[in-house]
């Protein structure tokens, strides 16, 4: 009796066993099917952003936003050479007869 | 003797059960973090591949926009320049027709019309030579005609009979019509100004 309750036990505990082993594959299988769901996810979002650039879908609003940033960009740069400009037509008219005067002499026969 | 048997057995059946669902679950991390690590890379190259097309874009936008800015500026700024290298210009030009009126006390302008007579006859080299001038210089010219050929070594001088529209200076010819020099204010104005644009432009500090 005691010899058949400990074969009993032995067959319990294999079954066990086998459904641990089981249930373990089955984390992994469940993981690598998560993953590759992840990896094609990528893949797949990853393809149609490229198409979208390629054919610059959806990129509108970017290139706006860069457009407006360059046309400040331009504005400042109008700017600074409106200022250069207005400085070198404020030249004193006294540094105007100098150089006209320079000018005078350069022409003169010697 | 048994039971004890059977707990050892069942401990040690309980701690491999274990063993596989804790390995189980390490390889399954490990499988969804190389997933994810996997999945950036993806990301981060698909985001280089686009910075790529979209950033030539982008440069276009720049080059387009801030580039014709800062031509029409290049372009702004040389009109400036040019607006006071024309007004030296202007002013120089004054100050020879005043010379040439004789309003400047500080030169003689017959012995300045003389002077670009001389030069003429130097670079022309010629025996006998016609002389224009203005209608004023003409006229000064005429009544120091004698001068003007003593001052060329005895060299035979007509002048023009035509007056000539310029402020100062003279054309000299030579009598067979084929050397003309012209030393006339407006034309040494011009070479003078090029020569020294660069130069006047540093002066006035706007270059």
């Amino acid at each position: 009796m005691e010899m058949k309750n400990i074969l009993s036990l032995g067959g319990r505990l294999k079954r066990l066993l086998a459904k641990a082993e089981e249930d373990a594959q089955k984390t992994v299988s469940e993981a690598q099917a998560k993953a590759d769901e992840i990896l094609k996810a990528a893949k797949d979002e990853s393809e149609k952003r490229l198409i979208r650039a390629q054919y610059r879908t959806g990129l509108d609003e970017f290139l706006k936003d860069a457009e407006a940033e360059a046309k400040q960009q331009a504005k400042k740069v109008e700017k600074d050479y409106a200022k250069q400009a207005q400085e070198i037509k404020a030249i004193p008219e006294n540094k105007i007869k100098e150089a006209a005067e320079m000018l005078v002499k350069e022409v003169l026969p010697s | 003797m048994s039971q004890d048997l059977d707990a050892k057995l069942i401990e040690k059946i309980v701690e491999q059960r274990g063993q596989f669902l804790e390995d189980a679950k390490k390889r399954a991390q490990r499988i969804l973090e190389k997933a994810e690590e996997d999945r950036q890379r993806i990301m981060e190259q698909t985001n280089k591949s686009i910075e790529g097309i979209v950033g030539s874009e982008l440069r276009a936008v720049h080059d387009r926009i801030v580039g014709r800015a800062q031509l029409e500026g290049r372009r702004r700024l040389l009109e400036a320049r040019m607006e006071v290298l024309d007004a030296v210009k202007s002013e120089t030009l004054e100050g020879l027709r005043s010379l040439a009126e004789g309003k400047n006390p500080k030169f003689d302008y017959s012995e300045v019309l003389m002077k670009l007579i001389v030069e003429a006859d130097q670079a022309i080299e010629g025996e006998e030579y016609v002389v224009s001038a203005n209608k004023k210089d003409l006229a000064h010219l005429k009544k120091n005609l004698g001068k003007v050929s003593e001052a060329l070594g005895g060299k035979k001088v007509r002048l023009s009979e035509t007056p000539r529209d310029i402020v100062g200076g003279v054309v000299v010819m030579n009598v067979d019509g084929t050397k003309t020099m012209e030393n006339t204010f407006e034309r040494r104005l011009e070479a003078a100004n090029s020569r020294f644009q660069t130069e006047i432009a540093k002066k006035l500090g706007v270059i």
